[in-house]
């Protein structure tokens, strides 16, 4: 039955190649856009971390200076009287502010960090490991920010108070780094070393966080290190954290608070307005993390949303113009349809044969897209993804395209079947 | 003979609505889709206000600092554009600016966000802003420090109502601008003018930006001549080396380059700021515009086909009765040309819609997508491009039609 199938469209190979390619480029289309939603799929079902509807964030810009270090001296005149000023180190003014942000009965907790959640900056480090380069994501952070963020500790604990005697720099990394530097081996109080020009710098894990997805929930999850930072930096030299203070990495761009839910948008300009008085040369610009997020999904689903409504425009109108094609051929073929019923076939037959037809073409035509697309990995023009990605995305787009040509084939089947072997064998 | 082949390209269409009406979706859908893009690309580069003299405007947004082993880049500071790019000579203007910043304002209760940008007073003459009140920015203004802003539109509108705005007094980040003037709006993909408030440089809090090598600046040169601008690049390029750099311990070598809107932006597109990316990115133009008119050919070269093996007696006959090839092949190429035309019409209507909901959804702001005569051409072009490349085949399919088999009925 297949085989006479198979020859019967190999009868018709001039018109049926053309039926076939078709299908073809439409399920290379199809692929894509599935494989593109997959993709972003993947990444959104992965818990993020954090919880952000109770967060708002304040990214701090330090004029034309963006690399204030916590160690760095400034000079902060008084919000009271012109005339009076003090020297404080960064460190110290990023401590008044938390203080200051915290006595508000608003405001739950606040912390400083180096990017806010739903950024597009990063700060990476590729420390050697065992002979092996591992990128590493960097974030500074201060005590309070496990509280703020709602960060999920899976084994050891977070930063603490007495951390600032030990005489390394304590960091609580994520699942991934953990499973990437130590693999199986408990990672709680091992010991990271980087080695720079500037020094050797030695980092004891003493916790792990399920993840900290900053850069939001569409985007790919990353290896990530938070590192201890005392906000409270003295200015006395020689005190070991002013080392540190002066430390190119030791900086803070951003404040999380957060605050009582219910609380009103209108509190935001109080905020500000306690900021620029403990620091008025910064600027600050203060957003609820829930904004940030809805406009950061807004940004990334758009390109999405429109490629998924050029596809469907594109699959209506192969499905339409499938329709067409086989209708036509229906009615060229009405004496051999006919032919057959008045041997007996029934309508069932008719069905059957023309359907079937359409999905050997269909099959052969998506045979032939999973060749191309299992090609496309090794040629390194599409991003690394897991094999899993890639196997939802083929299954999806082989799916859809099943559904979309037995829809176009319906219609010219019922067709066949409606031939009257009496006319169509009269029909000469 | 053209008349004839027009009544019978209409007759067809006429005789099977069905088949009509997916090769009108077809070719309507695809030219929809192109004409939407091919707008918004004119959008971003076309010339228009207030960019009007793009013909002979370059740029300096970028600039590479590099030593053995250390490289450092990013937009040029105030320090650099003051001392090395303010001073070249035979340049009719010089503008001087600041990338955007957001910068929230709680004017009338509720926050606004708006986007900001500071410039000199030279800005307001190499860019040609229509004013619907008051005045623009002046050097005096630069020089003075003076607490002035200008708005747009729609920021009076939502600040103050739509109410006049000169005069009226508008705190941003803390410190306090007086309104001397409002502009239209300018649409946010053209970089260099957008904004939503733009006060004078020198406003900023502190004044540490002046010795800036690196910043967040951008500085735009106006040449009197579109003929001056090898001459201005080269200038360029010969006091680089005598430029005084940052840590020379470090670093040894400034490349930057004065590009055109163009230039700059394929060279931000593909992050690739060295070689010029403009011959690539309409490589990659071309070639993902064909890509996207694969399916619909495909499809329309399918229907057209099966039209064909209807017409089969037809064929049969005009072809017993002495017709060239040639002459069917041109007849029927001519009949697709007339649907394609017809979808194209369809699909420029569509295209105009779907413009308007594009403008008006806000995912570009301001940006106020039309279809000028130059999107028009493109979809012209387009359109014939397409119904050929639909035509040809099927045409070639025809030509080869036994007249025999074809008058007795047979299809291939």
């Amino acid at each position: 039955m297949i085989l006479h199938i198979f020859k019967m469209v190999w009868n018709r190979k001039g018109t049926n190649a053309l039926i076939t390619l078709e299908i073809l480029i439409s399920f290379l289309v199809l692929f894509a856009v599935c494989a593109l939603g997959a993709y972003h799929y993947d990444h959104y079902r992965q818990p993020l971390g954090y919880t952000w509807d109770q967060v708002w964030k304040v990214e701090i810009s330090f004029g034309e200076d963006d690399s204030l270090t916590l160690g760095a001296l400034m000079r902060v005149f008084s919000m009271d009287d012109p005339e009076a000023s003090e020297v404080l180190t960064v460190g110290e003014v990023f401590e008044r502010m938390v203080t200051e942000v915290e006595s508000f009965e608003q405001v739950e907790a606040a912390a400083g960090m180096s990017f806010a959640p739903y950024t597009r900056s990063s700060w990476r480090w590729g420390l050697d490991i065992d002979d092996r380069k591992i990128p590493i994501y960097m974030q500074n952070a201060s005590d309070s920010l496990l509280e703020v963020m709602d960060l999920d500790m899976t084994r050891g604990r977070w930063f603490e108070e007495t951390d600032r005697s030990h005489s390394l720099r304590t960091i609580v990394i994520n699942e991934r780094l953990a499973r990437q530097v130590f693999g199986r081996e408990d990672p709680i109080g091992q010991v990271i070393v980087d080695e720079s020009d500037s020094g050797d710098i030695k980092m004891k894990v003493v916790g792990v966080i399920a993840d900290f997805r900053y850069h939001g929930e569409l985007s790919p999850p990353i290896p990530l290190a938070f590192m201890r930072l005392p906000i409270a930096v003295a200015a006395e030299p020689g005190d070991e954290l002013v080392e540190h203070g002066r430390n190119q990495h030791d900086f803070l761009q951003a404040l999380v608070i957060r605050v009582k839910p219910g609380t009103p948008v209108s509190f935001e300009e109080e905020i500000i307005k306690r900021l620029h008085a403990v620091a008025p040369e910064w600027s600050f610009k203060l957003q609820p993390l829930s904004m940030a997020r809805d406009s950061y999904l807004r940004k990334r689903l758009a390109p999405l949303a429109i490629a998924a409504l050029v596809a469907a425009f594109l699959m209506i109108m192969v499905a339409l113009g499938l329709l067409g094609v086989l209708w036509q051929n229906v009615t060229q073929r009405i004496r051999e349809l006919g032919l057959r019923r008045a041997k007996g076939a029934t309508a069932g037959h008719i069905r059957r044969q023309v359907l079937g037809e359409l999905l050997i073409m269909s099959s052969l035509a998506m045979v032939i897209g999973v060749i191309v697309i299992v090609q496309l990995p090794l040629t390194g023009w599409v991003p690394p993804t897991s094999a899993r990605v890639y196997m939802q995305a083929l299954l999806l787009a082989a799916g859809l395209m099943s559904v979309l040509t037995v829809i176009a084939g319906l219609y010219p089947s019922f067709l066949a079947t409606r031939v009257q072997p009496a006319e169509a064998l009269h029909y000469e | 003979m053209l008349r004839n082949y027009l009544l019978v390209a209409l007759k067809v269409l006429h005789r099977r609505p069905f088949f009509t009406f997916v090769s009108l979706f077809a070719v309507s859908f695809t030219l929809v889709v192109l004409t939407t893009a091919s707008s918004v690309l004119d959008h971003l580069f076309g010339p228009m206000a207030p960019e009007t003299h793009q013909d002979r405007t370059i740029g300096l947004y970028y600039m590479e600092l590099s030593g053995d082993d250390w490289i450092w880049d990013g937009s040029p500071g105030y320090g650099f554009l003051d001392q090395h790019v303010r001073t070249l000579p035979d340049v009719e203007r010089v503008a001087v600016f600041t990338d955007h910043t957001v910068a929230a304002t709680y004017q009338t209760g509720t926050k606004t966000e708006l986007v900001a940008k500071r410039t000199d007073g030279q800005f307001w003459s190499v860019f040609d802003f229509e004013f619907l009140e008051g005045r623009p920015i002046t050097d005096d203004d630069e020089a003075n420090g003076a607490p002035v802003a200008v708005i747009n539109e729609t920021t009076r509108d939502r600040l103050f109502a739509g109410e006049p705005a000169v005069g009226q007094m508008l705190a941003i980040d803390g410190l306090r601008f007086q309104v001397i003037g409002v502009v239209a709006d300018v649409s946010s993909l053209r970089s260099n003018p957008y904004s939503d408030v733009w006060m004078p440089i020198s406003t900023f809090r502190n004044s540490g930006y002046r010795d800036g090598f690196f910043g967040d600046f951008h500085a735009v040169i106006v040449a009197r001549d579109a003929a001056d601008i090898p001459g201005i690049r080269a200038e360029f390029s010969a006091l680089l080396p005598r430029v005084q750099l940052p840590e020379p311990e470090h670093y040894e070598k400034l490349e930057a380059s004065l590009d055109t809107w163009f230039e700059w932006t394929t060279k931000s597109f593909f992050s690739e700021y060295k070689k010029d990316p403009t011959t690539r990115f309409w490589l990659g133009l071309v070639v993902v515009g064909f890509l996207f008119m694969l399916l619909p050919s495909v499809n329309l070269i399918n229907v057209n086909v099966s039209r064909i093996m209807e017409r089969a007696s037809e064929i049969g006959v005009r072809k017993a009765f002495g017709a060239s090839s040639r002459t069917l092949v041109g007849q029927f190429i001519v009949e697709n040309l007339i649907l394609t035309l017809i979808g194209s019409v369809l699909g420029f209507v569509i295209a105009l819609g779907a413009l308007k909901l594009l403008s008006g959804s806000g995912l570009v702001p301001y940006a106020d997508f039309s279809i000028n005569l130059r999107v028009f051409t493109y979809g012209v072009l387009i359109t014939l491009f397409f119904g050929l490349l639909s035509g040809v085949y099927p045409a070639w399919r025809m030509s080869r039609l036994d007249p025999i088999q074809a008058l007795r009925g047979r299809s291939l």
